[in-house]
């Protein structure tokens, strides 16, 4: 109970922490919202007016205060660039995001923890070597560039969807799930081959202990042993990634969306820092964060449910 | 951190009008560059115009992003260049220029160009079923004043004399207000706080039907629009990310259409794809801050204009397509453009060396030139030019920055030495063009200074006589040149590319992609 | 394969001849870099022009080896001064501990919760952009991980009974931490740098796609990837050369890493 009570201390801790930086950041950027939202030819009676309106002529530390309570409200203001509330704005793109991070961590965990096994019971054989050139392949591609070969090979080759052509969920959702794939697909590559790494490793260090060599004596068969001690092993190894993995989803979500036309809010993100739209970036910037923040939070947690022993070494 | 004065990106773009690699073409025959090259391929356009097939839907690519489409307060060029499908004026631009009548039937000028009486046409229906009238007219007019659009500072008084009949009276005489008359026409107290914004509704050939930010934004054709109807059913327009999406994008089907450089011209299949070759109407060049050393002396502008050579720059980045300019006019301006300019400066590295000597720089000079990353085409010209300028003895160091750096930057604080963009005029008049040069203008970056420059200006625009105003403008434009304000390069090629399965495009002498002329062939 | 004598010779063979042709590059080139020749654009690789010309009629494997050196330097550059901050950062956090600690590991967590790309984008913006900001922005990026591999270490040996038993023979805290600590962590910190670089120039070319990055006409790798996207399919080999290049690079770095990881574990 007191790790919770500390966990959940140290979260609030670093999500003030983001919001001064956050805050910070995009006063240190010059610009003001009021003459951005009126153009040059406005009055300065306009302006003042707009400026008390805005709340952008009070004292820096009030600013701050009002913003945080504003932001703990869901009040997040008015976007400069759209000309419409950050929310509604923000509400159908965080959706697209959240389901393309949904299918990359899916898919992730499907192709990496058998892969992982699979290449560790192939140790020291040429199968081992001819996924882990591909594991550096994978590695070694910059997003962007996947995204671009990914659109090529499955768009206009062999034509299995229309680079270009996004479905909104809102018209139809398997269309939807059709078209993000691909996009999915981009940024899932490097995540995996990170993934396999690891659960590669996670096995073999597993495969040497005294129980799986002790559960070999008695006779079990390999594959048993394999599925019933190891899989859990490398369930809990990739458990702590799944933060990582996360964050990457967001990095990667910033480029993938650009080369795919997906409006999600990593696209919605570089339009609005390109810009200088800051009520709008301020949200993403503390909604991303938040979301990072949370899962790591979560994944703590996870990790103390399905085994107690780290709370030793912590 | 140097400190920077507030940025008011948005609105100055609308100031500026720089549509860098523009957004408007016109015909092909006024590209002279690559006239056979080009003229082969729009010929193409322009034929099979027997097999017209109303209905279908058209997807435009755009990889730029609008900011609204309120006609007073959206800024981007892409905006306006959608919105005029939506919107329209007492007049209305056509493909070659002129003006010709919209919500008003008819306009009458009086002879000292102060008073301008607009009849309005009968039966002019708005997108939300209601008609026009007058109230709704002097409603816009009001807006326009409110909204400081171009040109309306100049309106003393506008009243309606009966129903059908608008007058505005102006301070002073302006051959230009047609121009202006151009500016939309909304239903009364529809604007009052922006609603139009998300919201248009205009007596357009299209009405609005949809935006989703970031993703597409769809019109419908207007049924009961007051001229000839679209042929289209629907219009989507689909915004992409990034202009090098656009052709993946058309070839797998997923848009229609889309305007790009010429670099395009290699890489699209002519028989599929219609290409529609026209000017940017914007002036590329590499604009010196006059203020900064060492630009400002004449005799530096003038080396850096005998160092570089246009044409090396259309050849390299534009695949020869490009208008080459030695002024800042646009040849699309037939009337005004002074053609004889354009060899003012022979290219001659020796010559340009002599001159930096003559300025006190016999070691040559080096300086910076800021290029907004945004602009590939601004990118290439400055290392094409980066190897122009080192056979002169000239070091150029290209400092690439984004959009918004550009705008408070270079624009606005005018901290800079050297850039690289398109200026594109507001409206289709030489004012949009010279007025920038004047000295104490607002929006000269460049920092140019001459009384024989705003001596010649002003006499062109108090004249009511159209050869005077003419021969005047030519003058400014000659003071440009021979002081070297900056090294006039080029009018941009712009290239519309759609499907064989469309037809009809034209280009306009300003930004506008007009989809009621685009239909479907047989 | 013991000890990853394999992995180590494949992985320095492939750096060797990276690194020799970005060292090479200094003093020859093929073709000059900006030298353009439109009556040659986009020409597809011959015993001419190895790799091709691009858009502007380049030869792009003189810019694909000058291209190298700018990648590998902003790729130096960054995972240096990273190491040398996060070392400091590091043995700090965990040798002092206490509020000192939490204090560096809260702002660490902080700047950890915002994606990569995004802490760049706001670092360019605020510093301007200039051929080095990319070294800070990235290096502020991965500042965070680095860190936290030194507090980890710093918090394993700091009780070790030799560490103690140097501490009772009156050795200093700087001395104990340099002397002592630090060489033990060194292994670890090895291979993170050597995933640093390679990560360094994924970012790099992923900040070139958004614009920032080298200035022109100098290439980079990713530069040279971003511009030759939007002729991909007219003239291939343009990115095929700088993806080729990062492609080898990569994997020399991850079989150096590997093999070092093997040979320190055994």
């Amino acid at each position: 109970m007191r790790y919770l009570v500390k966990k959940i201390f140290i979260l609030i801790v670093t999500m003030f922490l983001i919001s001064i930086l956050t805050f910070c950041a995009f006063h240190v950027i010059p610009g003001d919202p009021a003459q951005l939202i009126l153009g040059t030819t406005a009055s300065p009676e306009k302006l003042d007016a707009l400026r008390t309106q805005l709340g952008t002529n009070l004292p820096l530390r009030e600013q701050y205060r009002n913003w945080i309570t504003g932001f703990l409200c869901g009040d997040f203001g008015t976007s400069i660039r759209y000309s419409m509330p950050v929310k509604s704005l923000i509400e159908g793109h965080v959706t697209v995001t959240l389901f393309l991070g949904l299918m990359v961590i899916c898919l992730t965990m499907l192709v990496s923890i058998p892969l992982g096994i699979f290449t560790a019971k192939k140790r020291g054989t040429w199968v081992e070597q001819f996924l882990g050139f591909f594991n550096i392949i994978g590695l070694s591609v910059p997003g962007f560039f996947l995204s671009i070969l990914l659109m090529w090979v499955f768009g206009l080759v062999l034509h299995l969807f229309t680079p270009g052509a996004y479905v909104s969920y809102i018209d139809s959702i398997p269309g939807f799930l059709q078209y993000m794939i691909f996009p999915a697909i981009a940024i899932s590559i490097p995540e995996i081959a990170t993934l396999t790494r690891y659960v590669q490793t996670a096995v073999l260090e597993e495969m040497d202990k005294d129980y799986v060599r002790t559960a070999r004596g008695k006779g079990a068969g390999t594959e048993r042993i394999l599925y019933r001690h190891i899989l859990r092993n490398a369930i809990v190894a990739v458990i702590p990634l799944i933060g990582m993995i996360v964050g990457s989803i967001f990095s990667g979500s910033i480029i993938v969306e650009q080369v795919f036309a997906v409006p999600g809010i990593g696209r919605l993100l570089i339009s609005s820092v390109t810009g200088r739209d800051f009520p709008l970036t301020q949200t993403l910037v503390m909604y991303i964060a938040l979301i990072i923040v949370l899962t790591n939070f979560a994944v703590d947690l996870l990790i103390q449910i399905i085994d107690p022993r780290i709370r030793l070494s912590d | 951190m140097k400190s920077r004065s507030l940025p008011i990106i948005l609105a100055l773009a609308a100031a500026l009008n720089l549509a860098a690699c523009g957004k408007s073409s016109t015909t092909a025959q006024t590209s002279s560059a690559a006239d056979t090259q080009a003229e082969t391929t729009a010929s193409v356009s322009t034929e099979g115009a027997a097999a017209v097939q109303d209905g279908g839907s058209f997807v435009y690519g755009l990889a730029t992003e609008i900011d609204n489409l309120d006609p007073f307060t959206a800024t981007t060029a892409d905006a306006k260049s959608i919105y005029f499908n939506i919107y329209e004026g007492l007049v209305k631009v056509q493909t070659d220029g002129t003006f010709t009548g919209a919500v008003a039937s008819d306009y009458t000028v009086s002879d000292d160009a102060k008073t301008y009486t607009f009849t309005l046409r009968d039966g002019v229906q708005f997108h939300n079923g209601n008609p026009v009238t007058a109230d709704d007219v002097l409603y816009s007019i009001q807006h326009a004043i409110d909204s400081k659009i171009t040109g309306y500072d100049n309106v003393d008084t506008f009243e309606k004399t009966d129903d059908h009949t608008i007058v505005i009276s102006l301070k002073k005489g302006d051959t230009d207000f047609l121009a202006d008359a151009s500016q939309a026409i909304v239903p009364k107290d529809s604007d009052n706080n922006g609603e139009l914004a998300l919201n248009p509704i205009g007596t357009g050939p299209f009405a609005f039907e949809e935006y989703a930010v970031q993703d597409h934004l769809t019109l419908k054709r207007f049924e009961n629009y007051w001229g000839t109807p679209a042929h289209l059913d629907e219009v989507t327009v689909r915004f992409l990310a990034d202009s090098s999406q656009e052709l993946v994008n058309f070839q797998s089907g997923a848009i229609d259409g889309f305007t790009a450089d010429a670099s395009i011209t290699e890489q699209v299949d002519p028989d599929t794809a219609n290409l529609n070759v026209g000017n940017s109407n914007a002036v590329q060049a590499l604009y010196l801050n006059n203020a900064a050393a060492p630009f400002d002396k004449k005799e530096v502008r003038q080396a850096l204009c005998y160092a570089i050579d246009p044409q090396d720059v259309i050849d390299t980045v534009d695949y020869g397509y490009g208008t080459k300019i030695g002024t800042a006019m646009i040849p699309g301006l037939s009337v005004y453009f002074d053609d004889s300019l354009t060899d003012t400066y022979e290219a001659n590295p020796k010559k340009a060396k002599d001159l930096l000597a003559k300025a006190g720089y016999p070691d040559g000079v080096s300086f910076t030139v800021t290029v907004p990353s945004v602009y590939q085409v601004h990118v290439d010209t400055a290392q094409v030019l980066v190897n122009d300028l080192a056979e002169a003895g000239i070091t150029m160091n290209i400092n690439q920055v984004d959009w918004a750096t550009w705008l408070e930057n270079v624009y606005t604080n005018r901290d800079y030495e050297a850039t690289i963009v398109s200026v594109d005029g507001a409206i289709a008049s030489p004012t949009a063009f010279l007025s920038r040069y004047l000295s104490d203008a607002g929006n000269n970056f460049v920092n140019f200074k001459s009384d024989e420059f705003d001596r010649h200006y002003a006499a062109a625009t108090e004249a009511i006589d159209e050869s005077v105003r003419e021969q005047e403008f030519k003058a400014c434009e000659k003071v440009l040149t021979e002081d070297a304000a900056s090294v006039y390069l080029q009018d941009i090629a712009n290239i519309l590319v759609y499907n064989k399965k469309f037809n009809g495009y034209a280009g306009y002498p300003l930004y506008a992609v007009d989809f009621s002329a685009i239909y479907q062939v047989q | 394969m013991k000890n990853g004598k394999w992995e180590l010779r494949i992985g320095f063979l492939l750096a060797g001849i990276v690194i020799f042709l970005a060292v090479l590059s200094i003093f020859w080139t093929p073709y000059g870099i900006n030298e353009m020749d439109k009556t040659a654009r986009m020409t597809a690789p011959s015993l001419e022009h190895l790799f091709g010309t691009d858009n502007l009629g380049r030869d792009v494997f003189s810019r694909a080896i000058v291209g190298g050196r700018f990648t590998l330097l902003v790729a130096i550059s960054t995972v240096g001064a990273c190491t040398v901050i996060s070392t400091i950062l590091g043995l700090i956090a965990g040798y002092v501990g206490g509020a000192v600690d939490e204090v560096i590991m809260r702002l660490i967590d902080a700047v950890n919760s915002f994606p990569g790309i995004l802490i760049a984008l706001v670092i360019v913006t605020i510093m301007q952009q200039g051929n080095y900001t990319i070294v800070i922005a990235l290096c502020v990026m991965f500042i965070p991980s680095f860190t936290r591999i030194v507090r980890t270490g710093t918090l394993q040996y700091k009780d070790a009974d030799f560490v103690r038993s140097n501490k009772v023979f009156g050795d200093s805290d700087l001395r104990l931490l340099l002397v002592h600590i630090f060489p033990n962590i060194l292994p670890l910190l090895l291979s993170s740098v050597i995933v640093g670089l390679s990560n360094a120039i994924l970012a790099e070319s992923g900040m070139s796609y958004l614009g920032l990055g080298i200035q022109p006409p100098a290439p980079s790798w990713g530069r040279m990837l971003y511009e030759a996207q939007s002729f991909l399919f007219r003239a291939p080999w343009c990115a095929l050369a700088p993806g080729f290049m990062i492609v080898v690079t990569i994997v020399a770095f991850n079989c150096i890493g590997d093999g070092l990881k093997k040979r320190f574990l055994a």
